[in-house]
């Protein structure tokens, strides 16, 4: 018990100490957004620890990388008791009137039944989801046995190995290059449980939601939004049933991937509205775990570089006009004759009119695939999200209207439309296509743009409705 | 009421109650229009308004007793149904029930069907024949709903049409834990009522998670007449558009009141949702609580692939380290081999083939053979593995009807020869 105990607690408490940390010189923080990042980036940690931990050589043990942790922990908290930070900007809130209040208790009610029920859940069924005991546990069910980290090699290699040499493949072929954070957050709880076979080594993913609702709602009220509307955030995002899918069927990755890279643009936010640094650095370590997270998450991971990298270098109008052109120009080169490079150490990097190969994530022929029925089907009229997309939708052609709902969250927006135009040109534009027909995995590539979709929507109507109060 | 730009500052107790009065009251004329348009226009009604001559249809009741079974057995029971006593095995396990019958299909476009019994594993379709293709037995999945009644509307279904001639249940499921009883099927004419009750059936089916739960959720059962997803959506968009209109008419405009109408919309549809997760939490509750994972694994899909799995790890295999082939009759992943390879974990498998790769094989390795292999055959006599012109040396280690376990002796050249 207290192994489970402190693999859930440790990671979260060492995260958050060093988030505190690290924003704290900011002036602009809450316990919220703290709990919320910290517990992300104290499993990242976490996860980069057991990698340290197996390139040393040295055998796995639970209690030697938990009392590191312990260990990392106490740094943090000496390091914020010498630092010098300035005040923190408290929000401005009043009393709460007597409806806002039933209002507030109304919303945290129905999250507090989903959730109980969902624990529950987690808590009774074994392992479920065909591709978590088909791709992700199995890798740590084998480093739990072996106590290190065997290596997982492609069927070729495994084909060609010796008998006598340790090393696995995978039952989908190219599960054996997917990244480790998830086998690795796994075998943590298989670790502290002394078991690779119990349920409760699937709480993480129940505490992952929980901090994304209270990252989301810390940044909601660092932005002036009112208790709440933030609740109200809380409430839209985590009871869509699509999340909650993720969460009760624990032990895919997307609910991280969606929880890193929702919360890294949310920092991103913060940094574009009052430009502290603290909030880049949190974005970019954001990034840097979503690339570790999933194969797409290198493209998200991108997405969030490229929109720190435009608020930045923020172009004047002749310099826009040159990377346009020199954008139009490229396209036209690619068309035309097409690239293909081969980068030392990194790969093939091929792009022409026929398809596109990309180091380390892999080839797609390129050609229009009609899927919107499908998409249509996936967002308005299943039960996946809920009204999301309708108000989204609403809010986007409000938006041509409305230029104050176009620039509340721009850098949101930004990372929404990219985002979209990422996960839309997969399904329309490659062979990937497959996958939105049979509706596999395009709610899962769908999910990732969630939590900024309520973080957009939210922030539009205070915007609308004139009501952030300002700090 | 002078809630105009209310929504710029705070606002007080009674302009949020004024506010919600006016989005609910815009809510319930949205509900109103909406209900009589949509049964005024929905197309699979239209058909089924105009019966085939008579005036007044009445329904039809077939009892369960009088159900003919056709495959597997069953027995009437005092009350006037049919209680399933026992299942056809074949490639599926199954009892068919019919009766012959002679109705136009127009005129009932509705079936209620009375159940006892029912697990939310069992798979219970109604299966009819018609005229317009006799030749063909078309089926519908009747859902279960947790208690012993249930509606579905047939009338989208292209194949009910012409003159019913012969209609039935075809069920599948183990019927171990109790006995399934069939009550009645009745058969209903077009009714507003009917089709409002079977909508909301529709909505409220408990469908429990599957392997595609995490890929997508429909919302309703197949075949469906209504998304509630796009009932809530209509419901809220027109309950703006009310709003709107009063708004333009008394100049008030409240932003909380415009929230409401789309909040209230979303909580409906998250509550609808909610009471799925409650339906499966029971029925998660009801297998798995108060067990021990061994047990949980027991009473979970493919208990038997577990029981196989564990017994091969306990009892035949040696320790994890060596390599082992898993063979099965499938060229894709297919369920089985996938979840055996997990329960057997940490051994180290590779899942791919039907067949040896011969090549790839060396001594000390280990051939599991997942049920049987059509080509792929073990000579006792010369310890010979063989598939198409190949054959492998092996030893037998272990063999029962779940698969065999071999253990590679050495590669063999193509042509078959016997040991020394």
């Amino acid at each position: 018990m207290i192994g489970l105990v402190t693999s859930l607690l440790l990671p979260w408490a060492c995260g958050a100490v060093w988030v505190l940390w690290l924003l704290r010189k900011s002036g602009r923080w809450n316990c919220f957004l703290i709990a919320g990042h910290g517990y992300l980036l104290g499993v990242f940690l976490t996860t980069l620890l057991i990698r340290a931990w197996s390139s040393l050589g040295l055998l796995l043990n639970y209690w030697s990388m938990a009392g590191t942790i312990l260990a990392t922990t106490l740094i943090g908290l000496a390091a914020i008791c010498l630092q010098a930070a300035p005040a923190r900007q408290a929000p401005v809130s009043s009393r709460l009137e007597k409806w806002e209040l039933a209002v507030l208790a109304l919303f945290l009610a129905l999250i507090l039944y989903r959730y109980t029920t969902i624990l529950q859940e987690i808590m009774l069924r074994p392992l479920y989801p065909w591709d978590v005991w088909m791709n992700w546990a199995p890798k740590a069910v084998v480093w739990y046995h072996y106590n290190e980290l065997v290596p997982w090699v492609s069927v070729e290699d495994w084909l060609r190995s010796p008998s006598n040499a340790l090393a696995y493949t995978a039952g989908a072929s190219d599960a054996w290059k997917y990244p480790v954070t998830i086998p690795l957050l796994q075998l943590w709880g298989m670790m502290a449980m002394g078991t690779s076979d119990n349920t409760f080594i699937y709480l993480p993913w129940f505490i992952a939601a929980c901090a994304l609702g209270l990252a989301l709602f810390g940044h909601l009220r660092l932005s002036g939004v009112s208790v709440v509307k933030s609740t109200l955030a809380c409430y839209l995002l985590m009871n869509l049933p699509f999340i909650n899918v993720h969460v009760a069927l624990a032990g895919y990755v997307d609910i991280w991937l969606t929880a890193a890279f929702g919360c890294a643009v949310f920092a991103l936010h913060e940094w574009g509205d009052c430009r502290r640094w603290q909030y880049g650095l949190l974005a970019l370590l954001l990034a840097a775990m979503c690339t570790q997270l999933k194969i797409p998450g290198v493209i998200l991971g991108s997405i969030v570089c490229l929109i720190l990298l435009s608020s930045i270098l923020i172009p004047t109008r002749r310099v826009w006009l040159i990377l346009v052109a020199a954008f139009l120009a490229g396209l036209l080169y690619v068309v035309c004759i097409g690239l293909d490079l081969s980068i030392p150490g990194v790969g093939r990097l091929a792009i022409s009119v026929d398809g596109i190969v990309l180091p380390y994530i892999g080839q797609y022929k390129i050609a229009y695939h009609p899927v919107y029925q499908e998409i249509i089907n996936t967002t308005l009229v299943m039960i996946n999200w809920n009204l999301l997309w309708y108000i989204f939708i609403v809010l986007c052609l409000g938006m041509v209207v409305n230029a104050r709902s176009f620039g509340a969250a721009s850098l949101v927006l930004r990372s929404i439309f990219l985002a979209l135009f990422f996960i839309l040109f997969v399904y329309f534009f490659t062979n990937r296509y497959i996958y939105a027909m049979d509706y596999t995995q395009v709610n899962r590539a769908l999910i990732y743009t969630i939590p900024l979709l309520v973080f957009y929507i939210i922030h539009a109507h205070s915007s609308l409705c004139g009501t952030h109060q300002t700090d | 009421m002078n809630s105009n730009n209310s929504c710029r500052g705070r606002i007080s107790n009674i302009e949020f109650l004024s506010a919600l009065g006016i989005s609910l009251l815009a809510l319930a004329l949205s509900a109103m229009i909406l209900v009589v348009g949509y049964l005024i226009f929905f197309p699979g009604m239209a058909t089924h308004m105009k019966p085939s001559g008579r005036n007044e249809i009445e329904p039809r009741t077939i009892r369960g007793d009088e159900l003919r079974v056709r495959l597997g057995t069953g027995s009437a029971t005092e009350d006037g149904a049919m209680q399933l006593t026992g299942l056809y095995k074949a490639q599926d396990t199954r009892v068919i029930l019919t009766q012959r019958t002679s109705f136009e299909a127009r005129d009932y476009p509705f079936v209620e069907y009375r159940m006892r019994g029912r697990d939310a594993k069992d798979s219970v379709y109604l299966i009819w024949i018609s005229s317009e293709s006799p030749g063909k037995v078309s089926n519908m999945p009747l859902n279960w709903h947790g208690n012993n009644v249930g509606t579905v509307f047939l009338g989208m279904q292209s194949e009910w049409s012409g003159r019913i001639t012969e209609i039935g249940l075809d069920v599948y499921g183990d019927l171990l834990d109790q006995p399934l009883l069939i009550s009645s099927l009745t058969f209903l004419p077009a009714s507003s009522k009917e089709l409002l009750h079977t909508i909301w059936l529709e909505w409220t089916v408990f469908q429990g998670w599957t392997q595609k739960s995490a890929n997508f959720l429909p919302g309703i059962p197949e075949h469906g007449i209504l998304s509630p997803t796009l009932a809530m959506a209509a419901w809220s968009s027109l309950g703006l558009i009310i709003l709107a209109g009063i708004s333009w008419f008394t100049r008030f405009h409240n932003l909380v009141a415009y929230t409401g109408a789309v909040v209230i919309p979303w909580i409906v549809l998250d509550l609808l949702w909610q009471a799925h997760l409650s339906t499966q939490l029971e029925e998660t509750k009801y297998l798995f609580a108060g067990k021990s994972q061994d047990e949980k694994h027991l009473a979970d899909w493919s208990p038997e692939l577990y029981k196989y799995a564990q017994y091969l790890k306990n009892e035949v295999l040696p320790e994890p380290g060596a390599r082992i082939f898993l063979l099965h009759d499938s060229e894709k992943m297919t369920y089985s081999r996938l979840r055996i390879q997990y329960y057997l974990l940490p051994h180290n498998i590779f899942n791919y083939d039907r067949f040896p790769r011969k090549k790839a094989t060396r001594p000390g390795d280990y051939i599991l053979v997942l049920g049987t292999v059509n080509g792929l055959e073990f000579s006792p006599e010369t310890n010979t593995l063989k598939w198409k012109d190949k054959s492998l040396l092996v030893k037998l280690v272990d063999s029962r009807s779940d698969g065999s376990l071999f253990r590679v002796i050495k590669r063999k050249k193509n042509r078959v020869v016997l040991p020394p």
